[in-house]
């Protein structure tokens, strides 16, 4: 597992790679509500290189979902692809994020 | 006569903590693509396969820690089994008192027969949710310490 963030332009770019298991999710979870609370609300995932994530994962997005929208901030997801891409297509969450390629 | 239903174990484990699960992962990881390999005859990704049901043991695995009351001394024991010819039988069962599955499991299928695409609902329904899309029956006991994930490899 990696994660890999950058602040560019008030835009956050959160690179993971590899696997997001529920110990993984707990750290993103750690770190992205510490960028919120400094007053980061746009955030861009990207997942080209994750080959796993489950509900610890998923969850963890959505509720910096809602906290961004809350600021008026969004979510953007990059780079679905294979199982990742699967796995939102099945919890519709491709329908809540703003899904790029 | 009736023919006796062969039942190959695969597996079975029992872990007393989460990083004890954590440290059998890669150990899983091989003996599922060894299952995969040697059940499914379709030309598929079969890496997809694979982390699909992956996923769907870590979600009831995960499940099982978190409602496993017995927090102090927490026992959730895996099994894995191929029923012959070609139905994988999965079981994971903790020692806590349980969680109300019937009423997750309901509220689950209320939010799949809905319209609206923004799915209101917690991590464990979620979790629930993907389980029952991965496998072809999921099935908890009354008492909802222990699923039994069933899918027919093909």
């Amino acid at each position: 597992m990696a994660i890999e963030i950058n602040v560019q332009q008030n835009e956050v770019h959160v690179l993971l790679e590899g696997k997001i298991y529920v110990e993984d999710a707990a750290v993103l979870r750690e770190k992205l509500l510490e960028l919120l609370e400094q007053g980061q609300s746009r955030f861009v995932f990207h997942l080209h290189n994750l080959s796993y994530i489950d509900s610890s994962g998923l969850g963890v997005l959505v509720a910096i979902h809602k906290k961004a929208l809350e600021r008026n901030g969004k979510i953007v997801v990059k780079g679905l692809q294979g199982a990742v891409k699967e796995l939102f297509l099945l919890t519709r969450l491709n329908k809540v994020f703003e899904i790029l390629d | 006569m009736r023919k006796k239903l062969m039942r190959q174990k695969i597996l079975r484990r029992r872990f007393t903590s989460e990083q004890e699960y954590r440290n059998f992962r890669e150990g899983l990881h091989r003996s599922l693509r060894e299952v995969l390999a040697n059940h499914i005859s379709k030309k598929g990704d079969l890496e997809q396969d694979l982390t699909m049901l992956e996923i769907a043991i870590n979600e009831a695995i995960n499940n099982a820690f978190k409602y496993a009351q017995n927090k102090i001394e927490p026992s959730v024991i895996l099994s894995i089994y191929i029923f012959d010819p070609n139905i994988l039988f999965i079981r994971v069962k903790d020692n806590g008192s349980g969680f109300k599955a019937d009423q997750v499991l309901a509220k689950v299928d209320a939010l799949e027969k809905s319209e609206e695409d923004d799915w209101e609902w917690g991590e464990s329904g979620r979790g629930i949710f993907i389980m029952e899309a991965v496998m072809d029956k999921v099935r908890y006991n009354a008492k909802g310490n222990s699923v039994v994930l069933l899918k027919t490899l093909s």
